[in-house]
């Protein structure tokens, strides 16, 4: 092998490799999210979206409920629910 | 057929709690979720810590005192268990109250496992922790 040389002809090759099953995982988590979020009317339950992000393999769970964060973190009048949180626990098991 | 022995976890959330109560008034912490990493043995806590305060940089301030507390249980002797593992996952993220109180959130996960009792022995004539197993193993084939 000496004198060979290699050149990188995409860089972002790795990261294309392991895109479909990261997005599946996202996708899992924003399932588990919705399943796991608590349901008044429905709205933050359904809310959740997995977004692409500015990578490959890079994928955001979105979701445009002014409240989720109060949901998901709690307040110090209301306990948290951690829909997220919880799916991201099982998530990295 | 032998029944397992049966290996009562610690409390790891009480255990965080005793240590960063004398903090503040103004800190609390609960457990959101665990997951077992090795059935029976090693479990993965996550734990969320609120750091409030009259003033945002307080907050900050205590947020970051809560981090080095639990940081140190790694090396911070147990009586109840071994914290083997401890990274935040989320955050400090700054997140005032609804009604607006400064407010710092960090969430851990924790990675814990019980202390077996000096000469515990399980029922199969088996040491009862992996780390005595391997060790017996070690002995075994000295």
């Amino acid at each position: 092998m000496a004198g060979a040389r290699f050149r990188v002809i995409d860089r972002h090759a790795p990261r294309k490799a392991v895109d479909p099953d990261i997005r599946e995982i996202t996708e899992r988590i924003a399932q588990d999210a919705s399943a796991d979020a608590p349901r008044l009317t429905g709205r933050l339950a359904a809310s959740y979206r997995v977004a692409r992000g500015v990578a490959p393999a890079v994928y955001l769970v979105t979701t445009d409920v002014e409240y989720a964060k109060y949901v998901e973190y709690g307040t110090r009048n209301m306990a948290a629910r951690a829909p997220m949180g919880r799916a991201l626990a099982h998530a990295r098991r | 057929m032998t029944t397992p022995p049966v290996i009562v976890q610690p409390d790891l959330e009480a255990w965080v709690w005793s240590n960063i109560r004398g903090l503040s008034p103004g800190i609390t912490s609960f457990a959101y979720a665990a997951e077992q990493v090795f059935p029976g043995w090693v479990y993965t806590h996550f734990i969320q810590v609120d750091a409030r305060a009259k003033r945002k940089d307080a907050a900050r301030a205590l947020a970051e005192q809560a981090r080095q507390v639990i940081y140190a249980l790694a090396e911070t002797p147990w009586p109840d268990g071994a914290v083997v593992y401890v990274q935040p996952v989320e955050g400090p993220l700054w997140l005032p109250d609804d009604d607006g109180l400064p407010r710092y959130v960090t969430r851990y996960e924790f990675r814990v496992h019980p202390l077996a009792p000096p000469g515990a022995i399980t029922t199969a004539g088996e040491p009862a922790s992996p780390h005595r197993r391997k060790a017996a193993s070690a002995r075994s084939t000295a």
